[in-house]
């Protein structure tokens, strides 16, 4: 660098000696405990707990969910995106504020509503169990709401994207020849690939982590509904907690990896 | 191919773009579209592309009906104002997209479109760039990049909106003499859209000089600086002195200033605004004359005088070529006589009333003095 701001007395060094030490306490040392705790009984006892068959079942659940959800999510999500960046139309504000909807409403209110909607007690519940469809306490009331907490992040990702590149590239694709498809395929698709992934990416880590939703509304069946962040709270409250550290390291690595494919993205974004 | 507008009319939301267009362009023809921003030429530009449709009127371009044709259909080429090249494709590939869009019948083979590609990249003068990303380019040759696009799909109009607006002003004149050139080599209907007065008097065949959403003029270059249709159009192109003038008896006069090189105006006495562009104007020493030199700059070939009239509160412009033997000798504050020697009056009930709805007729009683 050709110009540092000298420093200048103490207070850099305290202020960076600070934020050292937050990040220190408040996240590296939690994930260092996750590990610690997993491994606490040794490396047989560690992978004995992840082979657990509820464990199991809970990741396969959880990998499951995020399969369906991070697809269907990504098609709706160029879909809003595409509507509200290349066209206008009345209700846009209304599409985007509902959009955000997911983002600040509480994930528990949002399991609680889909109980109230789809429960056997619900709105559409009875009607829906007369025909012999019961939606709560089973995997797909999980991916609903798994679905419904994630919805913004691939459209929120993309729309400013889509705004700034405007839509000269779509006109020129088209007095070229280029049909509909032809012009998404081949010009706006290439031009939000990153964004595209780096949404998906965001969205997986929450498909996966998402806890309070997926608690309301799964019925917490031990090997039949249980995701792995609620199995890392059941085998908790089984005191036994080797076993959930174990799950919960189970949980880390995924995150860690998704952070990691993050950073890439980001960086070939630029 | 040969283009006829018929009452086109556009607005966005309640605001009027285009508020009835009336336009013939014959097969072959070089044309500018000039107005300031809001003009509407851009939207008429876009049009005749397909990229935006008119709330009413026709447009037949070799008799058939232009806008019930999609946009794909129209085999237009449109060069737009930043280009929109496809960032994520190599030069090549660009200027291939046209082609290789095709459906598989009509579809040229790889290395046919390989060769056609080469070859409109050695017309745009690129020829050595074609694997370059847009971003690896400067501006001039991205502009280039995207004439060789437009014109890969063999169009019998070209469409090209503010085509040098975002080149500094070198490239820019280079670059006016070149696609004049091409033109002449294509022989292709063009229509490009530009704010630049003498971008369009130096490019095009015929200008249609636009404001507020109609159409102010249409002529050639000559015929419209010679005989600008309204004030609106004279302002328009470049500097021009708006002096309040008497006539009586026919004799129009200028307090302050001597106008016997005018000839006399068949109209009823009163005030009237007399347009007088700065070289109409000579000046001449004289300490006995009421006008005062404000202000002198250089301008190149020229030197621009500021002078002052006593019942004028705003200068007049004038210019004078630097070689005149005047010219040096002259200084601030120096006192001189003006000369007014042309100037276009546009009749005042009717500038007076005008408003922009009148100012179409206006040429009726426009008069060059």
């Amino acid at each position: 660098m050709a110009h540092r701001i000298p420093a200048a007395g103490a207070m850099p060094k305290l202020l960076i000696g600070l934020g050292l030490l937050l990040t220190l306490g408040f996240i590296a040392t939690p994930i260092f405990v996750i590990f610690e705790q997993a491994f606490s009984k040794g490396l047989a006892f560690y992978l004995a707990s992840v082979q657990d068959p509820d464990t199991i079942h809970a990741v396969l659940l959880t990998l499951a969910t995020t399969v369906v959800v991070v697809p269907i999510n990504i098609v709706f999500g160029i879909a809003a995106a595409w509507a509200i960046a290349k066209f206008q139309f009345s209700g846009k504000k209304l599409l985007l504020t509902l959009l955000e909807l997911p983002f600040s409403i509480s994930p528990i209110v949002a399991g609680v509503i889909y109980l109230l909607l789809y429960g056997s007690q619900g709105l559409f519940g009875g009607w829906l169990e007369s025909y012999g469809i019961r939606l709560m306490f089973s995997w797909p009331a999980i991916v609903l709401v798994t679905l419904f907490v994630t919805s913004p992040f691939v459209a929120r990702e993309l729309i400013p994207l889509m705004q700034v590149q405007g839509n000269d590239p779509e006109e020129a694709a088209a007095t070229l020849g280029a049909s509909g498809w032809q012009i998404f395929r081949r010009v706006t698709l290439p031009a939000i690939r990153w964004a595209l992934l780096y949404g998906a990416v965001l969205c997986t880590a929450r498909a996966i982590g998402e806890f309070g939703a997926v608690s309301v509304v799964s019925g917490n069946i031990r090997g039949e509904t249980n995701t792995l962040p609620l199995q890392v709270e059941l085998l908790y409250h089984d005191y036994n907690a080797v076993g959930a550290f174990a799950a919960a390291s189970l949980l880390t690595v995924i995150a860690v990896i998704t952070l990691l494919l993050k950073a890439v993205l980001e960086r070939y974004q630029r | 191919m040969s283009i006829a507008i018929r009452g086109i009319t556009k607005s966005f939301g309640t605001t009027p773009v285009l508020r009835g267009i009336d336009l013939d362009i014959a097969d072959g023809e070089l044309v500018a579209l000039l107005g300031a921003s809001g003009s509407g030429k851009t939207t008429l530009l876009r049009i005749l592309a397909g990229l935006d449709w008119p709330d009413q009127g026709d447009v037949q371009v070799d008799g058939t009906d232009w806008l019930a044709l999609e946009t794909q259909k129209r085999h237009v080429g449109f060069v737009f104002q930043h280009y929109a090249l496809f960032q994520h494709m190599r030069v090549r590939d660009n200027v291939a997209f046209g082609l290789n869009v095709r459906p598989r019948g009509q579809r040229p083979a790889a290395d046919e479109i390989r060769a056609q590609v080469d070859e409109l990249l050695n017309l745009v003068q690129i020829g050595n760039l074609g694997d370059r990303f847009p971003s690896q380019l400067s501006g001039g040759q991205r502009q280039r990049v995207a004439l060789a696009r437009a014109l890969a799909i063999k169009p019998k109009l070209l469409l090209l909106d503010e085509p040098f607006g975002a080149l500094d002003a070198r490239i820019r004149k280079d670059l006016r003499r070149w696609l004049r050139e091409l033109h002449e080599q294509l022989g292709m209907t063009t229509i490009f859209v530009t704010h630049d007065q003498e971008e369009a008097f130096e490019l095009a065949d015929r200008v249609v000089v636009m404001g507020q959403g109609r159409i102010e003029q249409i002529g050639t270059p000559d015929e419209i600086y010679d005989a600008p249709a309204s004030p609106f159009v004279a302002r328009f192109l470049g500097n021009v002195n708006e002096i309040t003038a008497e006539i009586a008896d026919g004799h129009i006069s200028v307090s302050g200033a001597e106008t016997d090189g005018l000839q006399r105006l068949a109209a009823g006495d009163g005030a009237i605004q007399l347009f007088v562009r700065p070289h109409e104007i000579l000046l001449e020493a004289a300490s006995d004359a009421p006008a005062r030199i404000r202000a002198i700059a250089s301008n190149g070939p020229v030197l621009r005088f500021d002078v002052d009239l006593p019942s004028y509160a705003k200068p007049l412009e004038v210019i004078i070529p630097r070689e005149a033997p005047l010219a040096r000798s002259l200084r601030r504050g120096d006192a001189v006589r003006v000369h007014i020697q042309h100037g276009r009056v546009f009749h005042p009930a009717l500038h007076a009333a005008n408003q922009q709805d009148q100012q179409l007729q206006a040429p009726a009683l426009h008069s060059s003095l």
